[in-house]
C-alpha cells in the first residue's frame, strides 16, 4: 500500500471536477484531496467533512495560558516573594486578571498557528504530488482529485476502475 | 387585535403607569425619581445607541450587517424625541434628585469645587443642548440615508464625535452626578458602549430576517460579541482602577455596589453580561442560527436594562438591594410608551424601504 502516495487524476473542467468528487465520494472514498486554480465553490463542502481539531486545540492553549498565567501571579505574589503594597492583600485577583487575559489570547493564537502547521504536516522541503510531471498544471489549468492511498477503500485496480468511468483528462499513480 | 389597537392599549395602560407614578412621587419625590430615572437611563439607550450604531456603520465599511438592522436602527432613533419630553419630569424634579442641588450635602467641600459646573443653570442647558444634539443627528442621518445622493461619511464623522462628547456629559450630569465625590473618565464610554450594544440587541430582536443569510447572521453576532468585549473591557477597567488606586473618592462609587445586596446585582451581570454571551457567541453554529441570536439578544437586553439598575438605584438606595413598586410603574410607563411608538415607527420605516429599496 505504501508503494504509492496515491491515484492523482486530472479534469478539464470545474464541473467535471466536482462530479468527480461527488461521484467518488459516494464511492465510499474519504481520502480525497483536490487541487485547482483558484477557489472553487462547493469544492469543500463536495470533499465531505473535515475533523477539525483547531478549535478544541485552542480552547486548550487559552485555558493553559490563562489559568497558568494566574498560578504564575498567585504564586509570585503569594508564596514567592509577597510584597505589602498600601495594605492590599498579597492575591489581587483584579490586577491579576489583564495579564491572565493577555496570555489566553497569546496561547490560543500560538495553539492555533502551530496545530494548523502540525496537522498539515508544514514546515516540508517537498511534497510527493511534486513527482507528478502534469502537477504543476493545478496552479494554471488542471484540476486535479487525488485518491489518497491511505484511504481503506484503496486498492489499485478498483480506484483505476472507479476513475476511469468518470473520464479524465489524465490519470497516474503518485510516487511516495 | 389588529397592530394600531395593540398600540393603542399599550400607550394607555403605559400613560395609567405613569399618572401612577406621578401620584406616588406626589408623596415621596426622591424614591420615585430615582426609579424614574434608572428606566429613563435603559430606554434611552437603544434610541441614541441606533444613531451611533449606524454612524459606525457608515465609517466602518457600510458592511451588511448594518444594511440588515438599517430599518429597526432607524425606527428606534425615532424615539427620541419622545424621550425628550420623557426627561422633563427628571430636569423638573432634578433638585429633589442630586445631592449637590439639595442645600444641605454632606460632602460639602467636594461640591464648593465643583459649582461651576453642578449648578442648575447650567445643568439644564447641557440637557437642553445635548438633546438638541441627538434629534439633529437622528434627524440628519434619516434624511441622508434617503437621499440616495446624499453625503454621509463627513456627517457620520462629525457625528460620532458629538455622539462621545454629548453622550458623556449626559451620563456625568444624569447618572454620575448622583454621587459628587465620584469621578471616573471613562464613564461617558461605557454608558455609550451599552447604549450601542441595547440598539444592536434590540435591532436584533426586532428583525424581519427574511433574507438574512447564515453568514450575515454570523457578521450581526460577531458585532454583539465585539460590542459585549468593549463593554466588559471598559467596565472592569474603571473597576479595577479604582480596586488599585483604594481612595475615598473613588471607592464612594463601588462601595454601595460591592458591600451591601447590590452586589448579587453585579454578579449577575458578570455572569449574563459577559460570561454566558461571550461564550455562546464563540460558537458559529449559534451565531448562525436564527433562534439562537435572537435569544443572545434577548439577553443581552435584559442585561443592559439590569445595568441601568445597578448605575443609578444603588448611589440613591445605598442601604441594599432594593426595588419597589414604583420602579414597576416607572418601567411599565417609559416602556410603553417607547415601545408604542418604536413599533409605529418600525411599521413606517418598513413600509418606506420596501417601497424605495
Amino acid at each position: 500500500m505504501s508503494a504509492s502516495h496515491g491515484c492523482l487524476a486530472q479534469f478539464s473542467s470545474v464541473p467535471a471536477l466536482l462530479a468527480a468528487v461527488r461521484q467518488l465520494r459516494m464511492d465510499g472514498y474519504t481520502r480525497l484531496e483536490a487541487y485547482t486554480p483558484f477557489a472553487v465553490e462547493g469544492l469543500a463542502e463536495a470533499l465531505g467533512p473535515v475533523r477539525d481539531r483547531i478549535p478544541l486545540l485552542m480552547l486548550l492553549g487559552g485555558l493553559l495560558g490563562g489559568v497558568g498565567t494566574l498560578a504564575l501571579q498567585w504564586y509570585a505574589a503569594v508564596i514567592d516573594y509577597p510584597v505589602d503594597v498600601g495594605g492590599r492583600p498579597d492575591a489581587s485577583w483584579p490586577a491579576f486578571i489583564p495579564a491572565a487575559l493577555e496570555m489566553t489570547i497569546l496561547c490560543a493564537a500560538l495553539a492555533g498557528v502551530v496545530g494548523m502547521l502540525v496537522g498539515n504536516g508544514l514546515p516540508r522541503l517537498n511534497h510527493p504530488l511534486f513527482n507528478s510531471e502534469r502537477f504543476e498544471a493545478a496552479s494554471r489549468d488542471g484540476f486535479f482529485v487525488l485518491l489518497r492511498a491511505d484511504d481503506p477503500r484503496y486498492e489499485i485496480d478498483r480506484v483505476l476502475h472507479d476513475i476511469e468511468v468518470l473520464d479524465p483528462v489524465h490519470v497516474e499513480q503518485v510516487l511516495p | 387585535m389588529s397592530a394600531s389597537r395593540r398600540r393603542q392599549v399599550v400607550a394607555l395602560i403605559a400613560t395609567l403607569a405613569l399618572l401612577g407614578c406621578l401620584a406616588l412621587g406626589w408623596g415621596a419625590p426622591p424614591s420615585l425619581l430615582a426609579s424614574y430615572l434608572a428606566a429613563y437611563v435603559f430606554f434611552l439607550g437603544p434610541a441614541l445607541g441606533s444613531v451611533g450604531l449606524l454612524m459606525v456603520h457608515r465609517l466602518a465599511g457600510n458592511g451588511d450587517w448594518g444594511r440588515e438592522l438599517r430599518v429597526p436602527l432607524l425606527a428606534a432613533g425615532r424615539v427620541l424625541p419622545l424621550l425628550a419630553i420623557l426627561l422633563l419630569p427628571i430636569l423638573i424634579g432634578a433638585a429633589q434628585l442630586f445631592p449637590w442641588m439639595q442645600a444641605s450635602v454632606p460632602d460639602a467641600p467636594h461640591i464648593a469645587q465643583q459649582r461651576w459646573y453642578l449648578n442648575r443653570p447650567f445643568f439644564l442647558l447641557r440637557a437642553a443642548l445635548c438633546f438638541a444634539a441627538w434629534l439633529w443627528l437622528a434627524h440628519g442621518l434619516r434624511r441622508r440615508l434617503r437621499d440616495p445622493a446624499g453625503e454621509l461619511t463627513r456627517f457620520a464623522a462629525t457625528g460620532l464625535i458629538v455622539y462621545l462628547i454629548t453622550v458623556s456629559v449626559a451620563a456625568v450630569d444624569w447618572i454620575m452626578s448622583l454621587v459628587p465625590a465620584w469621578h471616573s473618565s471613562v464613564f461617558g464610554l461605557i454608558v455609550g458602549t451599552g447604549q450601542l450594544l441595547a440598539a444592536a440587541a434590540l435591532a436584533v430582536c426586532c428583525h424581519a430576517d427574511g433574507g438574512a443569510t447564515p453568514r450575515r447572521r454570523g457578521d450581526i453576532g460577531s458585532i454583539l460579541l465585539v460590542l459585549v468585549l468593549a463593554w466588559s473591557y471598559l467596565a472592569f477597567m474603571d473597576y479595577l482602577t479604582v480596586w488599585i488606586a483604594d481612595l475615598p473618592t473613588e471607592t464612594v462609587w463601588y462601595l454601595p455596589r460591592l458591600r451591601t445586596g447590590w452586589r448579587w446585582l453585579g454578579a449577575w451581570l458578570v455572569v449574563f453580561h459577559l460570561l454566558v454571551p461571550f461564550a455562546l457567541l464563540l460558537s458559529r453554529r449559534v451565531k448562525q442560527d436564527r433562534r439562537w441570536l435572537r435569544a443572545i439578544a434577548g439577553l443581552l437586553l435584559l442585561a443592559q436594562a439590569v445595568y441601568a439598575l445597578w448605575l443609578v438605584l444603588p448611589s440613591l438606595r445605598p442601604h441594599g438591594f432594593a426595588l419597589n413598586w414604583g420602579d414597576a410603574l416607572a418601567w411599565l410607563g417609559i416602556g410603553g410608551l417607547c415601545w408604542a411608538l418604536f413599533d409605529l415607527r418600525l411599521a413606517q420605516e418598513r413600509a418606506a424601504w420596501e417601497a424605495a429599496p
